[in-house]
């Protein structure tokens, strides 16, 4: 148990040193002859072999050492090679990879060709000895992105009819040595001897052929069913998933406001108590106050246990920007700004896959023409919403071609391309499927694309708003909610039954009267700021029965599947900050419903998901 | 020995055991669920959880509710579950072999076992039956489940 306890903390803090390892190369990589870096990136990978060392994670401290080691060198050379630098990102790469299995509690993987890698990179980038060949490059296994020390994974299948594998083996693996320098192998030579195979081989060897070359090697051996090559097993770094976090570091000056909260609480209370045995009002009054002031301020403290910085997530996103400029041979400057914004942990999860993804279309679409160009990370607060932008400057989107697909997709009547504004337009790239690319690169694919982003984000409650100027850049901006426990609400009515939308689905609640209404082809619209759009009866959407006529109607504008939609509605309410308690399966799968809470007077009220009422809807037509 | 708490549905006598319940609450505000299916009657706040109520007539097949005040909330294994039934009857006690599932007894899912109790027949409810149930109406998009051989 003990050994569980530690562990957590390992990963927790070793997850921490990798990050800054991480962020400090990322740093050096324009800054290499930093020494103040150098130094601190020195430490962080000492701290990271002791900690390992004393967990008795063998594969981790060997690495950390060897990282080490290599820093050391730098160090005392006082500055860091782009090459070195790279090797330093693999070897993080690795770490983090390590990390996983530990996090997961997998045996850690080998780091054993890593290190002879290392050797190798050493001895040609070294000043004395340059002539061993380098991988060619140029091929497309060469020009990856994790630099020279990418090992190749070489699968040789045996067609099932051979009837001694073990020879057939022995005569595949001393070839492959010939490709290059064999760094291990599965079944490994002693097994291969003993005879205790069957009929695959696995061979990793930093190769000194091109894969083509090597597969047409291979090819001419009789008895063999496939040559493949699967990717090798160390993670780039792309798209790996951080763990989600079971525990939270709390500072114990929070900790000690949390005490100092509850000690009042517990003095309120015997006021209360002395104040109702005494019928003395005045006390009873102050101290329901005094004790409302205290939840208030507890609430808020908790909330914050919750809260991380986007710190880590935009060091992340400089990483991948860092990584797709060098693979796409562009020079990309990121800017990023507001990355210590709050938000709760469970948020800044759950936007690693959308953002990720937002910041390799602005890279792979956004400056698709451009060798040079600028993409800015920044987020900021406004009131109770936390709003992440990804700004590019590249070729921006052009309206006419949305339009076009649009239209012949059938997403749009003719009739509404000419009247749909261009920024409604844009909106529609989220639908499923839509993509304004012909071409799907190795980078971003798309057709499932921003669509994800969109659900992602809408999950939570958030919303995703696109914006362009063709010739100037596209930017996309998220805005979320601080927490997805707590969060702002407006009440609505509905056939007698009181419903609440998240307001960061709310554009704006308004009224209009009937007058103000317009039909086309038996659709109701209204004109909203300088655009018709559609309404949509609530009660209508939720099978309740019909309403009758009134002189307002009040209005909810939001936003649905990409477009905008004035949601009629029996009456608005008002806004109020609830607790929102997610249902328990199978009542989650109800289309329509986000969850519940109960309101102060014991009312239970639902969250209204329109996105998914909607979809049914569709679905059923 | 089982305890069984006996409730009427219609013109039959259901029964549930008393371990698959947590409480039974008097006249509870049943909150409208607007995007619910149809067997789902709303929802009730219970210690501070919002339980969904299902409208247990409904699902097995009776087309009219008469509605007791009272809801019965399911023990915590099957979720928080409330079931809205017609009317409550008081607890009775059985020998313990009439809880056991009964293959013989009845052909219907829904029914554990049949027992006599006095010159009342009452069935004892399978509450998975129930949950599986809703779980169809939440899953296939809020259409109404109903049992094929209607008991109206």
């Amino acid at each position: 148990m003990e050994k569980e306890k530690y562990r957590s903390m390992f990963l927790v803090e070793a997850a921490e040193h990798l990050q800054a390892m991480s962020d400090i190369l990322l740093r050096l990589d324009s800054d290499p002859e930093n020494r103040q870096e150098i130094d601190a990136l020195f430490r962080e990978a000492h701290s990271i072999k002791g900690m390992a060392a004393t967990m008795e994670y063998e594969e981790t401290a060997r690495l950390a050492h060897r990282l080490e080691d290599d820093l050391d060198l730098c160090r005392k050379r006082g500055y860091m090679s782009a090459g070195e630098i790279n090797q330093m990102l693999a070897g993080v790469d690795l770490l983090e990879a390590l990390h996983d299995d530990i996090s997961q509690e997998r045996p850690e993987r080998s780091v054993e060709f890593y290190l002879q890698a290392l050797t190798l990179e050493e001895r040609s980038e070294g000043p004395v000895s340059r002539e061993r060949s380098q991988p060619p490059p140029g091929e497309e296994e060469g020009t990856k992105i994790a630099g020279a020390a990418e090992p190749l994974l070489i699968q040789i299948d045996l067609v099932d009819t051979v009837p001694i594998a073990a020879p057939r083996l022995l005569v595949l693996l001393k070839r492959c040595s010939e490709f290059g320098i064999v760094l291990k192998s599965w079944p490994s030579l002693e097994h291969i001897l003993s005879d205790k195979v069957d009929g695959r081989l696995l061979v990793q060897l930093r190769p000194q052929l091109p894969t083509k070359e090597i597969h047409a090697q291979l090819v001419g051996y009789s008895e063999v069913e496939e040559i493949s090559f699967p990717k090798p097993v160390v993670s780039t770094g792309l798209g790996a998933r951080p763990q989600k976090s079971a525990s939270v570091r709390v500072s114990t000056e929070r900790l000690d406001q949390l005490i100092n909260l509850t000690g009042e609480l517990i003095t309120t209370r015997y006021q209360l108590q002395n104040a109702l045995k005494q019928r003395h009002l005045k006390d009873l009054d102050d101290g329901i106050g005094q004790l409302s002031r205290l939840v208030k301020n507890l609430h808020h403290q908790v909330l914050q246990v919750r809260m991380v910085s986007l710190r880590a997530l935009f060091s992340r996103l400089s990483r991948i920007v860092y990584d797709l400029a060098r693979s796409s041979a562009k020079k990309i400057e990121l800017q990023t700004d507001g990355a210590d914004i709050e938000i709760d942990r469970a948020i800044v999860e759950e936007l690693v896959d959308p953002l990720t993804h937002m910041v390799r279309n602005a890279v792979d679409h956004g400056l698709k023409d451009k060798d040079v160009g600028v993409i800015s990370l920044k987020a900021w607060r406004d009131r109770d919403q936390v709003l992440v932008q990804v700004t590019d400057d590249g070729a921006g989107i052009d309206p006419q071609t949305i339009r076009r697909i649009a239209r012949e997709r059938g997403l749009l009547s003719s009739a509404e391309v000419k009247m749909v504004r261009d920024y409604d337009l844009y909106q529609l790239i989220c639908q499923p499927g839509f993509s304004t690319v012909d071409t799907v690169t190795g980078i971003s694919g798309r057709g499932v694309g921003m669509d994800v982003v969109k659900t992602a984000i809408e999950g939570m409650g958030g919303l995703v708003l696109i914006d362009s100027t063709p010739g100037a850049g596209t930017s996309i901006t998220l805005k979320l909610p601080l927490s997805l426990a707590i969060i702002r609400v407006l009440l609505i009515e509905s056939d007698g039954a009181r419903l609440a939308i998240p307001i960061t689905r709310v554009i704006q609640a308004i009224e209009i009267s009937p007058a103000e209404i317009h039909s086309s082809s038996k659709q109701l619209m209204v004109h909203y700021q300088d655009a018709f759009i559609p309404l949509l009866s609530l009660r209508k959407m939720l099978k309740q029965q019909k309403g009758g006529k009134m002189k307002e109607l009040p209005l909810v504008v939001t936003e649905v599947m990409g477009r905008r939609i004035g949601l009629v509605v029996d009456r608005l309410i008002g806004q109020q900050e609830v607790f929102v308690q997610r249902l328990a399966p199978p009542f989650d799968q109800i289309p329509g419903c986000a969850g519940g809470t109960i309101l102060g007077d014991g009312q239970v009220v639902f969250l209204l998901d329109l996105q998914s009422l909607l979809e049914r809807r569709k679905k059923r037509i | 020995m089982i305890q069984v708490l006996p409730f009427e549905i219609g013109n039959e006598i259901y029964a549930l055991e008393l371990i698959d319940i947590q409480e039974v609450v008097e006249a509870p505000k049943l909150h409208p669920f607007p995007a619910a299916p149809e067997t789902v009657s709303g929802a009730i706040a219970f210690h501070g959880r919002i339980v969904p109520v299902v409208n247990l007539p409904l699902v097995l097949g009776f087309a009219t509710c008469q509605g007791s005040s009272r809801v019965i909330v399911l023990a915590n294994q099957y979720g928080p579950l409330a079931l809205a039934i017609d009317r409550l009857r008081p607890l009775i006690a059985l020998e313990k072999s009439f809880g056991k599932d009964d293959e013989s007894a009845t052909k219907e899912s829904l029914v554990r076992s049949v027992f006599a109790s006095g010159n009342n027949m009452i069935s004892l409810l399978d509450v998975n039956y129930v949950v599986a149930a809703i779980e169809t109406a939440c899953t296939s998009r809020g259409e109404q489940y109903a049992r094929t051989s209607s008991g109206c």
